[in-house]
């Protein structure tokens, strides 16, 4: 099966009540541009998949927390299990730890990304090297429900070291990296939930470095996203 | 039928990182399984960058209550105060802030700072009196809160005041630290003799004069090892060749500290000390280092062994300059207030007992008593004298009066020598109107009880407050056990000393902190006599007679009053606590020299340091809490 198979593929028939959740889903207005950072709800979100091809691997699991006004409510964590047909690989169960039977009585996957579509919301949704945890989500969105939303996301990879540290030299790499250097525990690595949660806290000192540095919208940070994304490509 | 939270609480969630996290610090760890389910459901993790000011006193009452996660928070003193005292609090993981500010509604008194990348537990002030309320674990946190400042302040003082105690005794001259005479000796002397005298003397020194009685060398027990004994020195020189030639000297008006540094400048032991013409006498290391403590021992004895009002005087001093080193080694005021307290009645008992052998007093029982804050045990250094005579004889109240009043008279006088000044108001025993037989008192405190006159209950209050002082203490006994009998039950005499102890509100601010005075002499300031340490006197007093307890101390009466009336412990110490950092206050500002220029209880709450203004606040605050008290108790 190649990728272009996977994107023509019907997706399944939804029930009613999936029916009316997608409806409500799709209704959810845009956040604009213009949203001013400092009540803005932002959605960070973390996946498991059954490896690191983000053509061909499933989606296994999306953890999410919400940001709001630069807050982490502590009893708004998100997570779902994907119903899968078979059980990934031995190796990349020891990664995740989700075993083979946990992952085939995981939610059904409609239902599961309609669950998260609900949480997320019209939220912009930001995550570490956000790229993969985009493709996946949107992959399995439209195999699922046959609809990709069209929420913001923004890279926290490209944001930390836009932010968070002028020293080239000294930037951290990888996501373990920078939450060791802002003290953050991670009390559950490659733990969807657990892993967001740790993302988040990063998102924190994100959010109030560029609070100083004088971003006041959502515009705001797009820009510094795609300059740095320059710089990089450039360096 | 949406999947949401369920699956991530239990091990990975936030919520329970936070719960886990809460269960390891306190006083988080000891509560309530319901009240943490209650916390976390509420609680935001927020982050805060290294330098962001969290809090700020311009931010108003708090609207966030933060339990630091992890990194650090200090709280920065306020301007106005420096060096050493500048020490800024630092706040680390599982502490939380600003349990004052909330419990008080009240703005925070100083910038919190994050000093590194820090997260915090948030929970919206809207929950605080929530969580106050649900958890007795934090509520006795909270009231304890007032306890560990009290330690915070008393930690600042012996920091700074230590030095500064030490400092004025160092201040007196060399001519009020020499006891005895200087030892003298011819410079023909021999040395064999010499040693004899220093042996039988117990001195360390021998000071050489010519015939002229001229000082021309000094011989020190050191010298002993050195030029004696090493030397194998024969023992039938004269003195004059062993001695040190011609010795630094001091006059006596130089200050300790000049012979302080002279002795650890030349590495000398002794210092001759001169008036002008003649030596008279030696001060040695070791006066220096007994005058950086003077013992309370050492005040008794000088007390026991005084003869004249005259060597009491002295006493009287020592008693000061104690009080001075013990405030500096942050002794509680409540110990200080007792020490004083015992000193002066020694000092007090022995001007007594001189006096009294010097009138026939045959035939007489009676009974110094003391009364106002003497009566408490709460005097501090600028107290006027309270006091009166109650007597007991065969001979007509009157003819018994005449033959105490001159004996009391020069009671009187002798306290004024000491340094405690005649009562401007003239209760003392002297006064033929306070020096009462043990009927006449009786009688007397009938009609004040009785009278509502205001003037009645001003002197109620002065003189319920007695205690022997010396003499036939049952006589007082007598009277005590009278006053409980004509009080317990009069419910309208309790009412109106309640009424008075509620006429004086706590200098405390609707918009400013404090409410300082306005006239012109004292303004800026606040008396923490008048409108600090007697509001807790007067309830205290209230109390007391509610519960018949017969304690004159404002602290016993509402430790004990306290029980019989089932008020909580922790209540009441807090209120204790507050009252004795009031009378810690008062001392600190009587030894003040500074202070004295607008009256002697006077203190500028600007001039305090942040913890000693935080901590007044808060003492005054446990005033007000007592006076709702009493106002709930008597609807008043």
């Amino acid at each position: 099966m190649n990728w272009l198979g996977n994107l023509f593929k019907k997706h399944a028939v939804l029930a009613p009540e999936q029916q009316k959740l997608l409806s409500i889903c799709r209704a959810w207005p845009v956040v604009p541009v213009t949203a001013p950072l400092e009540e803005l709800r932002w959605v960070v979100v973390d996946v498991e998949t059954s490896g690191l091809d983000p053509f061909h691997d499933r989606l296994i699991s999306i953890g999410a927390v919400e940001v709001v006004g630069g807050r982490i409510p502590l009893t708004s964590g998100f997570e779902v299990l994907f119903r899968q047909p078979e059980a990934s690989l031995p190796g990349n169960i020891l990664v995740h730890g989700i075993g083979g039977n946990a992952q085939r009585s995981g939610v059904e996957p409609a239902t599961a990304m309609l669950s998260f579509l609900n949480y997320a919301g019209s939220a912009p949704l930001i995550a570490f090297h956000a790229a993969f945890d985009r493709v996946m989500i949107e992959r399995a969105a439209r195999a699922a429900i046959g609809w990709v939303p069209g929420n913001v996301w923004l890279d926290l990879a490209m944001l930390a070291p836009a932010l968070l540290e002028r020293n080239e030299e000294e930037l951290p790499r990888g996501l373990d990296a920078w939450t060791a250097r802002l003290g953050i525990v991670n009390e559950s690595r490659h733990n969807a939930l657990a892993d967001a949660l740790a993302t988040a806290q990063l998102l924190q000192a994100v959010l109030a470095r560029a609070r100083q540095s004088g971003a006041t919208s959502l515009r705001d940070l797009i820009k510094l996203e795609k300059d740095r994304r320059w710089l990089e490509r450039g360096g | 039928m949406v999947e949401l939270t369920a699956q991530g609480v239990e091990g990975s969630g936030a919520a329970a990182a936070a719960l886990r996290f809460l269960r390891t610090h306190l006083p988080f760890a000891n509560m309530e399984e319901e009240v943490l389910d209650f916390l976390v459901s509420h609680l935001q993790l927020g982050y805060h960058a290294e330098g962001a000011v969290i809090l700020d006193p311009a931010q108003g009452i708090p609207e966030t209550f933060y339990i630091i996660q992890r990194g650090s928070v200090q709280v920065l003193p306020s301007s106005g105060i420096q060096g050493e005292q500048a020490r800024a609090l630092n706040l680390g993981a599982g502490e939380c802030f600003s349990v004052g500010a909330l419990l008080e509604k009240r703005a925070v008194t100083s910038p919190y700072r994050a000093t590194a990348d820090t997260f915090c537990y948030e929970l919206s002030a809207s929950h605080f009196p929530e969580l106050l309320d649900r958890s007795p674990v934090f509520a006795a946190f909270a009231t304890r809160y007032l306890a560990s400042m009290l330690r915070e302040s008393r930690r600042l003082i012996r920091m700074n005041s230590s030095a500064a105690g030490e400092q004025q005794a160092m201040s007196r001259p060399l001519g009020s630290l020499i006891g005895r005479g200087a030892v003298t000796c011819l410079p023909q002397t021999p040395v064999g003799e010499v040693l004899r005298i220093m042996q039988a003397r117990k001195i360390g020194s021998m000071l050489v004069v010519d015939d002229s009685g001229r000082l021309c060398g000094i011989f020190t027990r050191h010298d002993v090892l050195d030029r004696i004994a090493l030397e194998k020195c024969d023992l039938a020189r004269p003195i004059a060749e062993l001695m040190t030639p011609d010795p630094l000297t001091l006059p006596a008006e130089a200050s300790a500290w000049e012979a302080a540094l002279l002795i650890a400048k030349r590495g000398i032991r002794h210092v001759p000390v001169h008036d002008g013409a003649m030596i008279i006498g030696v001060v040695t290391e070791r006066d220096l280092f007994a005058l950086q403590r003077v013992s309370v021992h050492a005040i008794h004895r000088t007390v026991a062994d005084a003869v004249s009002v005259d060597e009491l005087r002295q006493a009287a001093a020592d008693i000061r300059r104690l009080v001075l080193s013990l405030l500096g080694q942050g002794v509680a005021a409540e110990q200080l207030t007792l020490i004083i307290s015992t000193l002066n009645d020694a000092l007090t008992r022995r001007i007594l007992e001189i006096e009294a052998q010097r009138f026939d007093l045959s035939g007489i029982r009676w009974c110094w008593l003391a009364f106002g804050s003497e009566g408490r045990y709460e005097q501090t250094i600028s107290t006027d004298q309270d006091n009166g005579l109650a007597f007991e004889g065969e001979d007509s109240h009157d003819a018994l009066r005449q033959r105490l009043l001159p004996f009391a008279q020069a009671v009187n006088s002798g306290l004024d020598a000491c340094g405690f000044p005649l009562c401007k108001g003239n209760i003392m025993a002297g006064n033929p109107q306070w020096c009462l037989s043990l009927d006449e008192w009786r009688r007397q405190f009938g009609h004040w009880i009785a009278d509502t006159d205001p003037q009645a209950l001003l002197h109620a209050v002065i003189f319920f407050d007695f205690r022997p002082l010396h003499g036939e203490e049952r006589l007082a006994q007598a009277l005590r056990d009278h006053l409980l009998d004509l009080t317990r039950n009069n419910s309208r005499f309790q009412r109106q000393l309640a009424q008075y102890a509620l006429e004086t509100p706590p200098p405390l601010g609707l918009i400013s902190d404090f409410v300082t005075d306005d006239s012109a002499e004292s303004r800026g300031t606040i008396d923490l006599k008048k409108s600090g340490a007697r509001l807790f006197a007067d309830a205290a007093r209230v109390l007391a007679l509610a519960a018949g307890v017969a304690h004159t101390s404002t602290a016993q009466r509402l430790r004990q009053a306290g029980t019989a009336l089932n008020i909580p412990p922790a209540e009441i110490a807090a209120i204790v606590e507050g009252f004795f950092f009031l009378q810690g206050l008062r001392l600190r500002a009587q030894t003040n020299m500074e202070s004295t220029s607008s009256g002697v209880n006077r203190i500028r709450p600007d001039r305090l340091n942040e913890v000693d203004r935080r901590i007044l606040k808060e003492s005054l605050r446990q005033a007000r809490k007592l006076q709702s008290r009493l106002a709930l108790d008597y609807r008043l």
